[in-house]
């Protein structure tokens, strides 16, 4: 079953996604808040996620730079960002996104970038 | 009206204009100022006179002055200048105006100042500008907070319908949920555009608007999963318009209108392009098999807030002809059968083209 970590600031958004990933057969095995959370709960799991849907907009540390840490540890690293600021696209490709997700989305569109991304 | 009259009305004029008028001999000293001086730098008449202008300005300014001064001397003709000078109170005032030379018959040279006080206008638009930002700020951070929430409300919808055994009609009324959601997403996006576009106008570059198609129907799909929208037609590639994603938001607003508007399991949407040589534009024609517009709709879809198939579009029909018309181009909606609006909308939008293939 496909490992992944979610990284958002939204709490409730955590729980209703972590259903929807059950749903699609997916495990969530980190939950992170911020960006800076995340870069550093990466380092430490091992086996790391094989994907972090990750946000763009959040405190103390954003998506696009949590991203370009995360890969500088791990350069195989896929991250599909969830936003809901279409603007951080191009950001977000260039610190090194597998894809970019705009807010609002059905799970179909999740399951197929997550599907898409997997298989690169 | 003979000479005497003429230069007495001269003289009034220059007594009585709003505006500080000043005239500076070749050392840049006040030799003449209009009694607009007391109420714009607060200064007495004699305060004034024989004192260098420059003494009444502040230290960013006095180079600006010196700058326009030496232009007027050496090249003639006319200098607009911006300038802050300090009041006999010790406030600022903001100065805007010109400097211009003149010679009298003995070849001497003066340098005649006209200046308004926009010392008000200007803390206006500073203060609209710093409204502006903050309004800026607040529209970003609620845009960005609701659509998070329509992702949270999406999401919980879809866990009730894969997870809970719900009856049909509680089934429905969730689908229904997540058609509303859908409808505040597009509105809040719309409204969030519309107001960049207003703000920040609309830069566009060149590009292929069939690649721009294919993605807005790709980006349509996934959110109606329900359904399978059908294209039938094509999209010839290799045209070339000056435009940017924006245009994709247009068609995929175009394409999502028609599975709103059709109830079916499949929407059938259709597109054709045709080219106007002479005029050099496209026509791109999008149309669908549902439900099309009443003739009193087919104008008012664009315009109106309160038509409903724009506010179920959550107002993205009226960001379609924004955008278009930012393109240069327009857009008007037809009945797909002539004459018979239950048989379907055809939207035409026509852009102008820089290359064909």
């Amino acid at each position: 079953m496909p490992r992944v970590m979610i990284v958002d600031d939204d709490e409730f958004l955590h729980k209703v996604m972590s259903r929807i990933l059950a749903l699609g057969g997916y495990e969530v095995v980190a939950h992170a808040y911020n960006g800076l959370e995340a870069y550093k709960m990466y380092a430490k799991l091992e086996p790391p996620p094989d994907v972090v849907l990750m946000d763009h907009r959040m405190p103390i540390m954003n998506g696009t730079q949590a991203t370009r840490e995360i890969r500088r540890i791990d350069p195989s690293a896929r991250v599909l960002f969830v936003s809901a600021d279409e603007s951080a696209e191009s950001e977000a490709y260039q610190a090194g996104a597998a894809g970019f997700l705009v807010k609002p989305l059905r799970s179909t569109e999740l399951f197929d970038a997550l599907k898409r991304v997997l298989e690169e | 009206m003979n000479d005497s009259k003429m230069d007495e009305l001269v003289r009034l004029v220059v007594m009585n204009a709003p505006c500080l008028i000043l005239i500076l001999d070749e050392d840049g000293k006040v030799v003449y100022a209009n009694p607009a001086v007391s109420s714009t730098l607060g200064y007495s008449l004699d305060r004034v006179l024989g004192a260098p202008f420059e003494e009444f300005l502040r230290p960013r300014s006095k180079s600006d002055f010196q700058e326009a001064v030496r232009k007027v001397e050496s090249t003639g003709g006319l200098q607009l200048v911006y300038l802050s000078a300090l009041k006999r109170d010790g406030s600022v005032c903001d100065l805007d105006g010109n400097v211009f030379g003149l010679r009298d018959e003995h070849e001497n040279m003066w340098v005649c100042c006209c200046f308004y006080d926009v010392t008000k206008a200007k803390r206006a638009m500073t203060m609209i500008r710093d409204r502006e930002r903050k309004t800026s700020e607040l529209l970003k951070t609620v845009t960005h907070d609701l659509t998070s929430i329509h992702q949270e409300m999406t999401s919980a919808f879809e866990v009730l319908l894969g997870e809970g055994e719900l009856r049909e009609d509680l089934s429905n009324m969730v689908e229904d949920a997540l058609g509303e959601v859908r409808r505040g997403s597009r509105l809040v996006s719309a409204v969030a555009k519309l107001v960049r576009m207003d703000r920040e106008g609309f830069e566009a570059r060149p590009m292929d608007p069939a690649k721009c198609f294919t993605n807005a129907l790709e980006s349509v799909r996934p959110k109606y999963p329900d359904r399978e929208i059908v294209l039938e037609g094509e999209f010839p590639p290799g045209y070339v318009v000056n435009a940017n994603e924006l245009l994709c938001d247009a068609f995929a607003t175009l394409i999502g209108l028609m599975a709103e508007l059709d109830g079916s399991r499949t929407v059938v949407v259709d597109v054709s392009v045709t080219e106007d040589r002479g005029a050099s534009m496209l026509e791109i024609a999008i149309e669908g098999h549902g439900p099309g517009l009443k003739d009193e709709d087919k104008e008012s879809v664009f315009d109106d807030y309160e038509n409903p198939v724009n506010r179920v579009m959550g107002l993205s029909m009226t960001l379609v002809k924004r955008i278009v018309g930012a393109l240069g181009g327009d857009v008007r909606a037809e009945d797909r059968v002539a004459g018979d609006h239950r048989q379907g909308v055809r939207f035409v939008i026509r852009l102008p083209y820089v290359e064909s293939p």
